[in-house]
C-alpha cells in the first residue's frame, strides 16, 4: 500500500488497517487496536499512520450508529492532520459525509462527499473509489439527484468489480436496484434486485441478502405487488434481527408500516411503526425516531386518530428543528477545531 | 490579505449599484446587471465578480436568496479555479442567503471561513457584517452564549469604523441574543433603547425589528398587552415598507402572543394570513414556519384533523429544504474553502 511507503512505522499502518479489516466482526477489538495505534502514531509523530487510524475509528463509529461521534472524530483527525501540514483526506472526508448523511445534514454531507469524490478521482488510490462513489451516489439519491446518483453507482460497481471484491460487488448492485426504483425503471430495478438476492443468497452474504430484500420490497411496492413486497419486508426484518442490526432493521419496518398502509391495513401499519419508534427510542436513535414517528403518524392519521396523529406529527417537526440547529453547530465546531489547531501550529 | 473585490476602478461602480439598491431597487439592479454583461464581454474578471456580489446582496434585499447564493457561489468557484484565495465578501453574502433560507450547516460553514478572513484582514470596516451575520446564525443553532460574544466584537468593530446606523442595527441583535439567552428582563431596556434611537427617518427597519422582538420579550414576560401593541405597531411599519417576509415575521410572533392569551381563533387567523402573504412571497422559510405557528393554534382550538394537516406541510417544506441544502452544496463544486 502507499501508506506503507509513506510511514515512517510501517508497521503502525498494517496494524490500522487490520483493525479496519476486524471491525465488521470483532468491532470491540478493532476499536481497541486503533486507539493503540493512534496512541502510538502520536508519539512517532507518524501522519500516515495516524490517518489510517482516524480512519478506522471514525469508520467504525459510522458502522456503530454513532454519527455525532464519528463526525467529531473525523474533524478532530483532520484538525490534527491539517496542523502536520496533511492535506485533506479522501477517506476521512468519506467516512464525515456518511456520518452526515446518516444524520440527515445533507449540506455538509454533500459537501465532503463531493470533495472527496474530486480528490479520490484526483488520487493513484483505486480502493479508495468504490467506497467514495457509492456513499456520495447514496447522499445524491437521498437529495434527489437521480441521474447522477446512478450514474455513480455503475462505475462504484465497475471499481468493485476491478477489485473483485463479491461482498462489495452485491451491496453495490443492491444500490443500483434502488437507485433505478426512484427513477422509475422498475422492470429493470426487479430484475437486478431479484438476481441480486441469489447470488447473495447462495454466497451466503446475509446482510447484503437482507438488504436486497428491502430494496426489492421497495420496487415490488413501487410497482403494486404489494403481497410479495411484504414477504420481502418480513425475509429481509428476520434476517436483520438475527444479525442483531437494529438500527437497519428499524428502517425495514418502516417500509413495512408503508407497504400495509397501502393495502389498508391501518391497525397493522400503526404497530409495525410504533414498534420501530420504540425500538429507536429504546435506542436513542435520533434519525430513526425522526423517520419512525413520522410513519407512525402517517398510519394514525389513516386510522382518524386525528389528535394521536397531530401529537405525532409535532413530535417530528421538533425532532427536525433540533436536526436543523445541531447542522449548524457540528459545522461550527468543526471548523472551530480547525482553526484552533492552525492558530497552535502557527504559535 | 488582500480581498479581490477590493480592486478600486471596479469598487466605485458596484458601490454605486449597492448605494442605489436602498433608495430605487429595480435601477440599482439594471445597472450591476448592466456591469456584468460588460465585464463578461470584456473578459474582466473582477468587474465579474463586484457585480455578482453586487446582484447578490440586491437579491437579498428582494427575499431572492437562493440566486443570491448562486451568484455568491460562482464567484467563489471562479476564485477556486483561477487558484485565487476565497473573497470574505462573497462567503458573507453566501452564507448570509443560506441563513435566511434556513440551510445552517452551509450558513455556519461559510460565515465563519469568511470571519477568519477579515480576522486576519484586521480592518474593522469588514469585520463588523460578517461577526454580526455570524453571530445571528450561531444563535439559531442554539449557540446563543458565543453568539453574545461575536455581537460583541461586531458592535466594536462598527463603532472604530464610525458606521452608526449600523451599530443601531447590531445594537437591536442584542435584545434578540438576551431572550434566546434567557435573559430577557436586560433585552428589554436594550431594545427600548434601539427604539428611542430608531426613530428617525431611514431607519425605520431598524425600528421595525427592535419593536418585534420588544414585543416579543415582553410576550415571554407575560405583559401579553404591551407585547400585542408593539407587535402590531411592527407589522404596521413593515407593511408600510412593503416588506412582505418582516411582515410576515411580525406576523408569526402575534400569532404566539395571542395563543399566550387564549385568543385561539385569532392565532389561527393571523397565522392563516400569514401563510397566505408567505405563498405570495414564495419565500418558503417563511411558510414553513408560518404553518407551524397554524398547525400549533388549530391544534389549541381542538381542530386535529386540520392540524396534522398543517403539521406534515410543515414536515414536508423542512425535507424540501434539506435536499435543496443539499443540492445546494453541490453548486460550490467541492471547492471546499475554509475547511
Amino acid at each position: 500500500m502507499d501508506s506503507d511507503r509513506d510511514s515512517g512505522k510501517p508497521g503502525l499502518v498494517a496494524r490500522a488497517d487490520e483493525a479496519r479489516r476486524l471491525a465488521r466482526s470483532e468491532p470491540e477489538a478493532a476499536e481497541r487496536q486503533a486507539r493503540a495505534v493512534l496512541a502510538e502514531a502520536r508519539e512517532a509523530g507518524d501522519s500516515a499512520a495516524l490517518l489510517r487510524a482516524h480512519y478506522t475509528l471514525g469508520a467504525i463509529a459510522v458502522m456503530d450508529a454513532r454519527y455525532e461521534e464519528a463526525v467529531g472524530r473525523v474533524a478532530e483527525g483532520s484538525a490534527e492532520l491539517a496542523a502536520l501540514g496533511v492535506g485533506a483526506s479522501p477517506e476521512l472526508l468519506n467516512v464525515q459525509g456518511t456520518a452526515y448523511r446518516y444524520l440527515g445534514m445533507y449540506g455538509l454531507a454533500t459537501e465532503r462527499l463531493l470533495q472527496a469524490e474530486r480528490l479520490v478521482r484526483e488520487s493513484d488510490k483505486p480502493e479508495l473509489v468504490h467506497p467514495v462513489l457509492n456513499n456520495f451516489a447514496l447522499a445524491l439519491s437521498e437529495i434527489g439527484e437521480k441521474e447522477k446518483a446512478y450514474g455513480l453507482f455503475v462505475e462504484a460497481e465497475a471499481a468493485a468489480r476491478a477489485a473483485g471484491n463479491d461482498y462489495v460487488v452485491l451491496l453495490t448492485r443492491s444500490n443500483i436496484g434502488s437507485a433505478l426504483t426512484n427513477l422509475g425503471r422498475l422492470d429493470e430495478a426487479l430484475a437486478l434486485l431479484e438476481a441480486t438476492v441469489e447470488s447473495s443468497r447462495a454466497a451466503g452474504l446475509d446482510s447484503v441478502l437482507a438488504d436486497a430484500l428491502d430494496n426489492l420490497g421497495q420496487a415490488r411496492t413501487a410497482s403494486g405487488s404489494l403481497r410479495e413486497a411484504e414477504t420481502d419486508f418480513r425475509s429481509a426484518l428476520a434476517i436483520e434481527r438475527r444479525l442483531g442490526q437494529a438500527a437497519v432493521a428499524s428502517l425495514t419496518r418502516e417500509h413495512l408500516a408503508e407497504n400495509l398502509l397501502l393495502q389498508g391495513r391501518f391497525a397493522e401499519a400503526e404497530a409495525e411503526a410504533r414498534c420501530a419508534y420504540e425500538a429507536a427510542c429504546r435506542a436513542d436513535h435520533a434519525s430513526l425516531r425522526s423517520s419512525s414517528v413520522l410513519a407512525r403518524a402517517k398510519a394514525l392519521e389513516a386510522l382518524g386518530r386525528f389528535r394521536e396523529a397531530a401529537e405525532a406529527y409535532r413530535e417530528r417537526v421538533e425532532l427536525d428543528a433540533a436536526d436543523a440547529r445541531a447542522e449548524g453547530r457540528a459545522a461550527y465546531r468543526e471548523l472551530s477545531a480547525r482553526l484552533a489547531r492552525e492558530a497552535e501550529a502557527r504559535a | 490579505m488582500r480581498d479581490s473585490l477590493a480592486d478600486p476602478s471596479l469598487a466605485a461602480q458596484a458601490r454605486e449599484a449597492l448605494k442605489l439598491s436602498d433608495k430605487d431597487a429595480p435601477r440599482a439592479e439594471a445597472l450591476a446587471r448592466e456591469i456584468l454583461a460588460a465585464a463578461l464581454k470584456a473578459g474582466d474578471r473582477k468587474a465579474v465578480l463586484l457585480s455578482r456580489y453586487a446582484l447578490g446582496w440586491i437579491a437579498v434585499d428582494a427575499a431572492r436568496f437562493e440566486e443570491a447564493a448562486a451568484l455568491a457561489a460562482e464567484g467563489l468557484a471562479e476564485l477556486a479555479a483561477a487558484g485565487e484565495p476565497a473573497s470574505p465578501k462573497l462567503l458573507n453574502l453566501e452564507g448570509s442567503a443560506y441563513r435566511y433560507l434556513g440551510m445552517r450547516g452551509l450558513a455556519v460553514e461559510r460565515l465563519q471561513a469568511a470571519a477568519a478572513l477579515v480576522r486576519a484582514s484586521g480592518r474593522a470596516e469588514d469585520q463588523y457584517p460578517v461577526l454580526n451575520n455570524l453571530a445571528l446564525v450561531l444563535l439559531e443553532v442554539g449557540e446563543s452564549g458565543r453568539a453574545l460574544e461575536l455581537h460583541f466584537e461586531a458592535e466594536a468593530a462598527a463603532a472604530a469604523a464610525g458606521a452608526s446606523a449600523a451599530l443601531l442595527g447590531i445594537r437591536s441583535n442584542r435584545g434578540r441574543i438576551l431572550i434566546e439567552l434567557g435573559r430577557t428582563e436586560e433585552a428589554v431596556p436594550t431594545l427600548e433603547e434601539t427604539i428611542a434611537g430608531a426613530r428617525e427617518p431611514g431607519l425605520e427597519p431598524i425600528l421595525a425589528d427592535a419593536l418585534a422582538e420588544l414585543g416579543r420579550a415582553k410576550t415571554l414576560l407575560g405583559k401579553l398587552k404591551e407585547g400585542e401593541a408593539d407587535l402590531r405597531a411592527a407589522r404596521e411599519i413593515e407593511r408600510r415598507l412593503s416588506r412582505t417576509a418582516k411582515a410576515s415575521q411580525a406576523r408569526e410572533v402575534l400569532a404566539e402572543n395571542l395563543l399566550a392569551q387564549g385568543r385561539l381563533a385569532e392565532a389561527e387567523a393571523e397565522s392563516r394570513a400569514a401563510c397566505e402573504a408567505a405563498r405570495v412571497s414564495g419565500f418558503e422559510p417563511l411558510l414553513s414556519a408560518s404553518v407551524l405557528l397554524r398547525a400549533r393554534a388549530l391544534e389549541a382550538l381542538g381542530r386535529y384533523r386540520e392540524a396534522a394537516e398543517a403539521y406534515r406541510e410543515r414536515i414536508e417544506l423542512d425535507e424540501a429544504r434539506n435536499k435543496a441544502e443539499g443540492r445546494a452544496a453541490l453548486r460550490g463544486g467541492g471547492r471546499g474553502e475554509g475547511f
